[in-house]
C-alpha cells in the first residue's frame, strides 16, 4: 500500500497544531483530513475508514478517550495516537487502558510522529 | 439586888471548894483500895490457873506414859520374837509355834499372833483361844501390813474394834536377819481405855487420847470412841499434833491454854504425846471450875473499900470545913471593899485567928484595905481635872466632825462620779497594787473588785505590748509626770482590747507620790476600723500590682499570639500564593503547549523546506534564527514544566530509608561540573540516620541543592555535603565556597518564581521547601557574601513515631 492510500485524521480543536501537523504529514503523501472536535471526527470516521488517527485528549464537547471508543466501534482497524499537553493525566491512563496506540506530549516530536507513520505502514504492507 | 446576886455567886463557889476536897480525898482512897483489891485478885487467879496446869499436865503425862509402856512393851517383846533365828522347815515352825504361843500366854494384850514367811505365804496363826482362832478384823489386808513392816521394821496399824466391841491394833514386825519373814500380831487396846477412865473420874476434868489423824482413840464418853469422831478442828488438838512426839521445855510451859471442849465448854486444855504410837492424850478441865477458888478474895477487896471509903469522907469534910471558913470571912470583906459600902476610913477589917498562913494573909488584906481607901480619895479629884479637859476636846472634836462630814459628802459624791464616770478608773498604791476600780472598769476588762484589788494592772497585759513601752510609762509617772498613750490590753475572758491611757501620780500635801491614778477608754474599735482602714488599703495595693502583673504577663502573650498569627499569616499567604501559582500553571500549561507545539511543527516544516533552499543559502541567518525559535519553544517548554511540576508536588510516599544512603544516591546521578569538588562527610559512621521519607522527592530536593550550590560557584569550589543526627533530627548540609547570598534577597529565595538566574524559572527552592516541610521538616539557609552559603534541611528521624504516622495519614 502506498503511502498516499493511508488516510489519517487529525483532531484538535487547536487550529494552529492541526493545521501544521496537516500540512507535515500531508507533504509526506498520506491522505490526511483535520476536525476540530470529537462529534465531527466520528461523523468523518462513518465515511472514511482512517488507518490513523491522531486525537487531543481535552477537547471541548466530547473528549479524546470518548471519541477513540466511538471511533473503535465504527473501525475497529483505526490506530489512535493520543496527545496530550499534560504530563500526567488520569485520561491518559484511561486512553492506554481502552489501548490507544500510543500517547505522545505536546509540544509534538514530529520525527516520532512520522516514524510512527512509517513503521505502521510497514506493518500494514506485511501483512497485506 | 445586886450585892445578893454576886453573894449567891460566891456561896456556891465556896460549896463547890467543900465538895472538891471531898471528893479528891475520897477518890484517893478508893482508888488506892481498888489497886491493892485488884492486884490481889490477879495474882489468885494466876497462880491458881498455875497450879491447875501443873495438875494438868502432870495427870497427862502420867496418863502418856503409861500407855507408852504398855505399848512398848508389847512392841519390845514382839521385835525380841522377830530376831529369833529359825531353822528352815516344819521342825522351824514347830519351834515358832511353841514360842509364840509362850509369848500369847506371857502378854495378854496380844489376842492373836502370825507369822507371814519370806515370799508372803501364811506359815503360823495362833490365838489366846487355840490356834485356829484367829479373827482379825484389822481394816488392813495382810499384804499392806507386810510391806510397811518390812520397809519400817514394825508398823502399827489404825484402831478397829473387834466382834466383842474390844478395841484393837494391828501390829506388824518384820524379822531381822536373813528370812525376813513378818510377825502380825493383834493387840488388845482395852488397857488404854482403862488408863483414861481413871484420869477422868479423878476429878472435875477429864482426858481423851486422839490418834495422829486428830480421830477419838479414847475418851470418857464411849460413843465418841465407837463412832471413831474427829476433833481434829479443836484447837488444842490441832496444837498437840503440830507440836508432834518431842517433848520440850517450851511446849510444856506453853501447853495449858484456854480453849473450847468438842461440848462447847471453855475448858483448860493440855496434851501429852504417847511416842510410841504418835498419838496424843488430852486432858479438860472446864473454866469454870478453875475459877471458883477467886471468890473469897473477891468478897474481902469489896468489903475494904466499903470501910475505906465512909472512912475517907468523913475525915475530908472535916478538914474541908477548917480551911473554907477563914476563905469565906476574906472574900466577904472584899466584896464590901469592891461596892464602896459604908465602912470605915481605915476601910474594911477582917479578923482571922486560925495561927498559920490564913492568918497573915488577913493581916496583908487589911493593909492593901486601908490604902485603897487613901488612892481612892486623890483619884476623885484628878477625874474632875480630866472631866473638864476631856470637854473641851470634846468641843474640838466636835467642830472637827462636822468639817470631816462635809468632807465626806463631797468625797462620797466625788466616787459616786468616779462610779459613774464613763471612763474606766483605776487606783493603785505607789507600789502598784490596786486599791480601787470603778464600775466602767470591771465593765471594760471583765474584772471585779475581789479579782483584782491588791493585785499589779500587769493581769491586764497582753503580752503584746513592748517591755520599753511599759518602762516609758513607769519612768514617766515615778518622776511625777502624766502619762498618755495607748495599750493593748487582755480582758479576764482573754479577749484583747485597745485602750487609751491617761496616767498620773497622785501626791499628798507634802509632794510624795501616794497613788497613781489610770484613766482608760476602750478605743479597740477605732483601733479595729484603723486596722481594717488599713488592711484594705494593703489589699487594694495588691490587688492593683496583681492586676499590673496581669496585664503585662496578658500583654505578653497577647504579643506572643499576634506574633503567631503573624507568622501563621505569612504562611497562609504563601501557601495560598502557592496554591494560585499551582491553579494558574495547570490552567495555562495546556493552553500554552498547544500554540508552542504548533509553532514547533511550524519549524519543523520550515526547517525541512528552507535549510537547503536557496534564500537560505544567501542568507544563513534564516536556518540560524529558526534555531533560535526551536531553541525558545524548547526553553519555554522547560519553564511550563517546572510550573507543572511545582502546582502538583504530590502528598509524599513513605517509606524507611538512610539519608545517607539517600545523599549518596543522589550524588551518583547527578553530573558535576569542570573545577568542582563535592567533599561528603558523613558525621553519622556507626548508626544510620533512618528517617521515612518519599525517596523520589527528597532526591529532587538534593539535586536542587547541589545544583544551587554548582551554580553559586561558576569559577569553581568545594560543596560539602554533611549528614548530621542532632537533637532527634537528621541533618543534611550542603555548603558551597561561591558567592554567597545578598542579605537583602536572603528572606525571599524559598519565594515560588524568585529567581536570581537568567535562565531559572525560580522554583527550584520554592519546591525543595514544599518537599521539606511535607516531611515535617524544615530547611534553613545560611550565607556570607563572597564565602559561601550553606543551606540545612532537617529531617525528624523516625524515632518519632507520631510525625512519621501524622505524615502517613496526611499521604493517605
Amino acid at each position: 500500500m502506498l503511502a498516499h492510500e493511508t488516510n489519517v485524521l487529525i483532531v484538535d480543536d487547536d487550529i494552529g497544531i492541526r493545521f501544521t501537523l496537516e500540512g507535515i504529514i500531508d507533504d509526506e503523501g498520506y491522505k490526511v483530513r483535520g476536525t476540530e472536535d470529537g462529534y465531527q471526527a466520528i461523523e468523518l470516521a462513518k465515511e472514511i475508514t482512517f488507518q490513523w488517527v491522531f486525537m487531543d485528549i481535552r477537547m471541548p464537547g466530547i473528549n479524546g478517550v470518548e471519541t477513540y471508543l466511538e471511533i473503535k466501534k465504527i473501525s475497529p482497524e483505526s490506530k489512535v495516537v493520543m496527545m496530550t499537553g499534560f504530563s500526567v493525566e488520569e485520561l491518559v491512563k484511561q486512553a492506554l487502558d481502552e489501548g490507544v496506540y500510543a500517547v505522545l506530549y505536546k509540544p509534538l516530536p514530529v520525527e516520532q510522529v512520522l516514524e510512527i507513520l512509517r513503521s505502521g505502514d510497514l506493518t500494514a504492507k506485511l501483512a497485506s | 439586888m445586886i450585892s445578893s446576886f454576886v453573894r449567891r455567886q460566891y456561896g456556891w463557889m465556896s460549896a463547890g471548894l467543900f465538895r472538891k476536897y471531898v471528893f479528891i480525898i475520897s477518890s484517893l482512897v478508893v482508888g488506892a483500895l481498888l489497886i491493892s483489891g485488884g492486884s490481889d485478885i490477879y495474882f489468885t487467879y494466876k497462880d491458881k490457873l498455875n497450879s491447875i496446869s501443873d495438875i494438868e499436865r502432870g495427870k497427862a503425862s502420867i496418863a502418856a506414859s503409861n500407855i507408852d509402856f504398855f505399848i512398848g512393851d508389847v512392841q519390845r517383846q514382839l521385835k525380841r520374837a522377830a530376831q529369833v533365828e529359825y531353822e528352815v522347815g516344819d521342825s522351824g515352825i514347830a519351834a515358832r509355834e511353841e514360842d509364840y504361843l509362850a509369848l500369847i500366854n506371857r502378854v495378854p494384850a496380844i489376842t492373836e499372833l502370825g507369822y507371814w514367811d519370806t515370799v508372803g505365804h501364811e506359815q503360823l496363826m495362833m490365838a489366846q483361844f487355840g490356834r485356829d482362832a484367829f479373827s482379825s478384823n484389822s481394816p488392813l489386808p495382810v499384804e499392806q501390813i507386810m510391806i510397811e513392816a518390812k520397809a519400817r521394821g514394825s508398823f502399827n496399824g489404825p484402831v478397829y474394834f473387834d466382834d466383842d466391841f474390844v478395841q484393837h491394833m494391828t501390829m506388824g514386825i518384820a524379822e531381822s536377819g536373813t528370812r525376813k519373814g513378818v510377825l502380825i500380831a493383834e493387840v488388845n487396846l482395852s488397857v488404854v481405855q482403862v488408863i483414861i477412865a481413871q484420869l477422868s473420874l479423878a476429878d472435875s476434868g477429864w482426858a481423851y487420847v486422839v490418834d495422829a489423824n486428830g480421830l477419838i482413840v479414847s475418851h470418857p464418853v464411849e460413843g465418841y470412841v465407837t463412832q471413831k469422831t474427829s476433833v481434829a478442828h479443836l484447837r488444842q488438838v490441832q496444837t498437840a499434833i503440830e507440836a508432834g512426839t518431842e517433848i520440850t521445855d517450851r511446849a510444856s510451859k506453853l501447853s495449858v491454854s484456854i480453849e473450847k471442849s468438842l461440848d462447847g465448854q471453855s475448858v483448860l486444855a493440855t496434851s501429852f504425846p504417847i511416842k510410841n504410837l504418835g498419838w496424843h492424850v488430852l486432858v479438860e478441865q472446864p473454866r469454870s471450875e478453875a475459877l471458883a477458888s477467886l471468890t473469897s478474895p473477891i468478897i474481902r477487896s469489896v468489903m475494904l473499900l466499903v470501910a475505906g471509903l465512909v472512912v475517907a469522907v468523913i475525915t475530908s469534910m472535916i478538914l474541908a470545913r477548917r480551911m473554907v471558913s477563914p476563905i469565906l470571912k476574906l472574900r466577904d470583906a472584899a466584896d464590901k471593899l469592891s461596892l464602896g459600902s459604908d465602912s470605915g476610913p481605915d476601910g474594911e477589917h477582917v479578923s482571922l485567928k486560925t495561927g498559920d498562913e490564913l492568918e497573915s494573909l488577913g493581916q496583908a488584906f487589911n493593909r492593901m484595905s486601908a490604902q485603897i481607901r487613901e488612892s481612892y480619895a486623890t483619884l476623885e479629884t484628878r477625874v474632875e481635872q480630866r472631866t473638864s479637859e476631856l470637854a473641851r476636846t470634846n468641843a474640838n472634836l466636835e467642830n472637827e466632825m462636822i468639817e470631816r462630814e462635809k468632807a465626806e459628802r463631797l468625797a462620797f459624791v466625788l466616787q459616786r462620779a468616779i462610779e459613774h464616770s464613763p471612763s474606766a478608773i483605776l487606783i493603785t498604791d505607789t507600789n502598784a497594787h490596786i486599791e480601787y476600780i470603778n464600775p466602767k472598769f470591771t465593765e471594760v476588762t471583765g474584772y471585779t473588785s475581789e479579782d483584782v484589788v491588791g493585785k499589779t494592772p500587769g493581769v491586764l497585759k497582753s503580752g503584746r505590748t513592748s517591755q520599753e513601752k511599759y518602762g516609758r510609762l513607769w519612768e514617766t509617772i515615778r518622776s511625777g509626770s502624766q502619762w498618755e498613750g495607748e495599750l493593748y490590753n487582755k480582758r479576764k475572758d482573754g479577749k484583747f482590747y485597745w485602750s487609751s491611757e491617761s496616767i498620773l501620780p497622785i501626791k499628798n500635801e507634802h509632794g510624795a507620790i501616794t497613788h497613781y491614778l489610770a484613766v482608760e477608754q476602750d478605743v479597740t474599735e477605732r483601733k479595729k476600723a484603723e486596722e481594717d482602714a488599713r488592711i484594705a488599703n494593703q489589699r487594694l495595693a495588691e490587688m492593683n500590682r496583681t492586676l499590673e502583673k496581669r496585664v503585662t504577663e496578658r500583654t505578653s502573650e497577647l504579643q506572643q499570639a499576634n506574633d503567631r498569627l503573624i507568622d501563621a499569616h505569612d504562611q497562609l499567604v504563601r501557601t495560598e500564593k502557592l496554591a494560585a501559582i499551582g491553579q494558574l500553571s495547570a490552567g495555562v500549561a495546556h493552553d500554552l503547549r498547544n500554540p508552542l507545539g504548533a509553532i514547533k511543527n511550524a519549524i519543523y516544516y520550515l526547517n525541512g523546506k528552507l535549510n537547503d533552499s536557496e534564500s537560505a543559502k544567501e542568507n544563513p541567518r534564516i536556518p540560524e534564527f529558526l534555531n533560535i525559535i526551536n531553541y525558545e519553544v524548547d526553553h519555554s517548554n522547560k519553564i511550563i514544566t517546572d510550573l507543572m511540576d511545582f502546582a502538583r508536588i504530590a502528598p509524599p510516599s513513605f517509606a524507611p530509608a538512610d539519608l545517607g544512603t539517600l545523599v549518596q544516591d543522589c550524588l551518583g546521578t547527578l553530573g558535576v561540573k569542570e573545577g568542582v569538588y563535592i567533599n561528603v562527610l558523613d558525621g553519622h559512621h556507626e548508626d544510620l540516620l533512618q528517617v521515612q521519607v518519599d525517596g523520589e522527592q527528597l532526591n529532587r530536593v538534593f539535586q536542587n541543592l547541589i545544583l544551587n550550590a554548582q551554580e553559586a560557584m561558576q569559577d569553581g569550589g568545594v560543596i560539602t555535603v554533611s549528614t548530621v543526627e542532632n537533637d532527634g533530627f537528621a541533618d543534611v548540609s550542603v555548603s558551597d565556597t561561591g558567592e554567597g547570598i545578598k542579605p537583602e534577597i536572603i528572606n525571599k529565595i524559598f519565594d515560588p518564581l524568585f529567581t536570581t538566574k537568567t535562565q531559572g524559572t525560580g522554583l527550584g527552592l520554592a519546591v525543595c521547601q514544599q518537599i521539606v516541610s511535607k516531611h515535617g521538616g524544615t530547611i534553613e539557609v545560611e550565607s556570607k557574601p563572597g564565602k559561601g552559603s550553606t543551606f540545612r534541611v532537617r529531617l525528624p528521624l523516625s524515632a518519632v513515631e507520631g510525625l512519621s504516622k501524622e505524615a502517613q495519614n496526611a499521604s493517605a
